[in-house]
């Protein structure tokens, strides 16, 4: 691991710039989290929400590349991931839909920027195919955007869902135009089997990089789909097209293939990358529950942010600050000589996965109230949950159950470095998951929490 | 805390008996992992920290879910404490088996959450009664998911397997017993038709299973699936309140589980081994032990009575039911695996090679008696197990 020389002043910068624009987005009015249905742009409750999400994402980002000595180097890379995040908030606000193109392709050039700005192999390999995959994205979009506004005669959304829904000569062309748009929604939120980006640009990426994309880019894309969702609805119906039915089918292949697909990993990075991909799929249900309604999109994007924060976090405390090996050849048996660190490490990626006291956990029977009477999501979101948990109990058996491999590593929790100055970033983890656990049980995200409050502390 | 705080959590005298049914399997448990030898003095205390754990976690479950408060805030916690029993199980399995059984130890942790994700859902009203029965079905491990039961056995420790299968039937059976899918005409029908297969099945494949630990596992299971297909089947078929009939099976049968952990589980862990090839001659080395290893499966069959007398008045009422029939054979199956284990125990010569069990103590002793009481009174008494939790 590269030690600074000289202490990165461009950390402490970027940390009270952050916090500044924390600050600034607690100012803004916090509307009834309704979507505006107006303007070019809609500077609303859910992107006021959305904002102070991404802030806290940075900040924690900032936090982590402080606490990890991290070159200057890193600061500007997570800079541009924050520029990436803001870019891509500003397409999610965009009520026109060429406007929102653009958006969606400055964030992405962004975000392969942030990727490959240290360099490395690796690194530049995902950043060429993260820049790849978002101009797939933004041309998709871009199609979408000159299918409605060729129909409807207007890029605007609110518009052009009005419009689409009266065109009876041309429902084929229509349905494509909302098909190709839910496709390019769907690639920026990394759900299956349009994810590809999110597994290696996640992975490869320094990790205060990959918290602020992890978070950024699929609440970014969720919002963007509720906006759609919402003006398209009248004329989703009367093309006949089943986008519920489209959202589940995301939802089903995003837990269940992702989820499969992150056990059979070999490397904790990755299997970190592909966790967020799945956690990913349980924004689905708050888009599907009433088009126009966001208060479940915001409370699911606090969540996303209180569940994975912390499970980057702790990935970048052991790789980035103290220098371990993610692989699980490596990885194998280093829980035994290191219990804490990788105590915490587990807990944050079991309380993401839904163990009780974390966010998910009182999240996930708001998501299966708001898809009544469906049986289906219920389902799906156990299923989801089971999966995520075999990832952590996957995890947890390669740290403290499995036994270094002979070859690979003679003596692994041995040869490991000292990491003499990791314990910040083991902190700032502790801290994460603390704030995450009082959040859950504090009922400020949702009412299940202050149900269980309620049983816990009577009166209090 | 004050009385009127203590009164709003009192769960009544329902959850008595089952919080008493947990209570013995952990002290059977902690005095099966008392007899564990080759143990260093830390890991021993590891091992009965987590056999504690578990113990509270379940215990904290039965008391939660008979508890009088909203069912908004309940669901939650009694979720919390189902899901909180995985993280023991896990360190037990990884103690038992060590690194080469990590994947396994793995697994068993994954299946013992499965349960207490779907019991978080059950405070919806659209979705409660699935929920909480499919909670309760996967928690008892009823057949076809009596798997889960035998991988935990090849993981486990035995005290830990006797624990958690008498916690599967006391948290699972009474909450999959409800009632909720009782009644309602065409998908009752199939799933208990579907479920007296499944237990037929499994248990008849326990009589032909060689590992002690496997076929008390199956066996457990056998009976959380003969009690939910007793609670599925009309009130006229079986002769009375069948979620009554239902809910005093389990309590007999999980109330049997100490006796035939202490009874054949503890020889075979002084023995060192769970494998019934290697054990025979109690009677001849260890004659109370040999003498108990043929009682205890008599008296185990005997608790888990109730089923088949429910079970035949349903094949009477409905003159002759092939799935009904397929059930009792399960039934009939399991108790002979176990009548058949404890005969092997006892008689025969003892293998060459193989450790001896040393004859019980009076402490042992006595922990037997309080078994075999507590058995008998939970079969003769069925009127302790009173209703199903909310």
């Amino acid at each position: 691991m590269n030690r600074p020389t000289v202490f990165p002043w461009a950390f402490p910068a970027l940390l009270a710039l952050a916090a500044g624009a924390a600050l600034l987005i607690a100012q803004l009015p916090r509307e009834t989290p309704r979507l505006l249905a107006g303007g070019a742009f809609a500077l609303d409750g859910p992107t006021v929400r959305l904002l102070g999400v991404l802030a806290g994402a940075v900040l924690a980002a900032a936090l982590l590349g402080l606490a990890s000595w991290a070159r200057e180097a890193h600061a500007y890379a997570v800079l541009l991931a924050a520029l990436a995040a803001l870019a891509w908030t500003a397409a999610a606000a965009s009520l026109d839909l060429a406007a929102a193109a653009v958006f969606w392709a400055a964030g992405w050039i962004l975000a392969a920027a942030a990727v490959g700005r240290l360099g490395g192999p690796e690194q530049i390999e995902a950043a060429v195919k993260l820049h790849g995959l978002g101009a797939a994205g933004t041309l998709i979009l871009i199609l979408g955007a000159t299918l409605a506004a060729g129909l409807a005669g207007s890029s605007h959304l609110l518009e052009a869902g009005q419009l689409l829904g009266s065109l009876r000569d041309s429902p084929v062309l229509a349905r494509t135009a909302a098909r190709v748009l839910l496709v390019g929604g769907a690639l920026a939120a990394a759900w299956v089997p349009f994810h590809f980006w999110a597994p290696d640009g996640l992975s490869a990426a320094p990790r205060p990089v990959a918290l602020i994309l992890a978070v950024a880019a699929p609440l970014a894309a969720a919002l963007a789909l509720a906006r759609l969702l919402f003006a398209f609805e009248p004329a989703f119906a009367a093309l006949q097209i089943n986008w519920r039915g489209a959202l589940f089918a995301f939802a089903a292949l995003t837990a269940l293939v992702g989820g499969s697909v992150a056990l059979a990993q070999r490397d904790a990075a990755r299997l970190t990358a592909y966790f967020t991909t799945v956690q990913c799929a349980e924004l689905i249900p708050a888009l599907g529950a009433a088009p126009g309604d966001a208060h479940l999109f915001a409370g699911a994007a606090a969540v996303h942010l209180a569940a994975l924060a912390p499970v980057w976090l702790a990935l970048g405390a052991w790789s980035d600050a103290g220098g371990g090996p993610t692989d699980f050849a490596r990885l194998a048996g280093w829980g035994r000589a290191r219990p804490v660190p990788a105590l915490l490490w587990v807990s944050a990626l079991g309380l993401a996965a839904g163990f009780p006291g974390g966010a998910r956990f009182v999240l996930r029977p708001e998501l299966a109230q708001a898809t009544a009477p469906s049986l289906a999501w219920p389902l799906l979101l156990a299923l989801s949950a089971l999966a995520q948990w075999a990832v952590v109990m996957r995890l947890a058996r390669v740290l403290f159950l499995d036994a270094p491999a002979a070859k690979a590593a003679p003596a692994a929790p041995a040869a490991l470095p000292a990491a003499p100055r990791s314990w910040p970033a083991w902190a700032l983890v502790a801290l994460a998951l603390g704030l995450e656990v009082w959040l859950a049980l504090s009922g400020r995200l949702m009412p299940a929490g202050a149900a269980v409050q309620q049983i816990l502390f009577p009166g209090g | 805390m004050p009385a009127a705080a203590l009164a709003a959590w009192w769960p009544g005298s329902a959850a008595l008996p089952w919080a008493g049914v947990v209570a013995l399997g952990a002290v059977t448990a902690l005095a099966l992992e008392a007899a564990q030898g080759g143990l260093s003095g830390r890991a021993r205390a590891a091992r009965a920290a987590a056999v504690v754990a578990l113990g509270a976690a379940a215990l904290a479950a039965v008391w939660l879910a008979w508890a009088p408060v909203s069912l908004d805030g309940r669901v939650p916690l009694t979720a919390a404490a189902w899901w909180l029993v995985a993280i023991p199980v896990l360190v037990l399995a990884a103690a038992a088996s060590g690194s080469t059984g990590a994947a396994v130890s793995a697994r068993v942790a994954v299946t013992q959450a499965a349960p207490a994700i779907f019991y978080s859902f059950s405070s919806l009203p659209f979705v409660a009664p699935f929920a909480s029965f499919s909670a309760g079905f996967v928690r008892a491990a009823a057949p076809p998911f009596h798997s889960m039961a035998t991988e935990a056995a090849g993981a486990l420790p035995a005290g830990a397997l006797g624990l958690l299968l008498a916690v599967g039937l006391a948290l699972g059976g009474p909450v999959a017993c409800g009632g909720q899918f009782a009644g309602t005409g065409l998908p009752a029908r199939l799933l208990a038709a579907g479920l007296a297969l499944a237990t037929g099945v499994a248990g008849a494949a326990c009589a032909a299973d060689r590992d002690l630990l496997r076929r008390l596992a199956k066996w457990a299971s056998v009976q959380g699936g003969l009690a939910i297909l007793i609670s599925l089947l009309p009130e006229a078929e079986v002769g009375g309140p069948p979620t009554a009939r239902a809910v005093a099976h389990l309590g007999a049968s999980a109330a049997a589980l100490p006796l035939l952990l202490l009874g054949l589980g503890r020889p075979a862990v002084l023995a060192g081994t769970s494998d019934l090839a290697v054990h025979a001659g109690l009677l001849r080395t260890a004659r109370r032990r040999g003498v108990l290893a043929l009682v205890v499966p008599v008296v185990a069959v005997v608790a888990s009575a109730r089923a088949p007398l429910a079970l035949a008045a349903a094949l009477a009422a409905t003159a002759g039911n092939a799935l009904l029939t397929a059930a009792l054979a399960g039934w009939v199956g399991a108790g002979f695996g176990l009548l058949l284990a404890g005969y092997r125990m006892a008689r025969g010569e003892p293998r060459a090679g193989g450790r001896v069990p040393p004859e019980m103590r009076v402490g042992e002793g006595m922990l037997m008696a309080l078994c075999l009481a507590a058995a008998v009174a939970a079969f003769a008494l069925p009127s302790l197990w009173t209703g199903v939790p909310r």
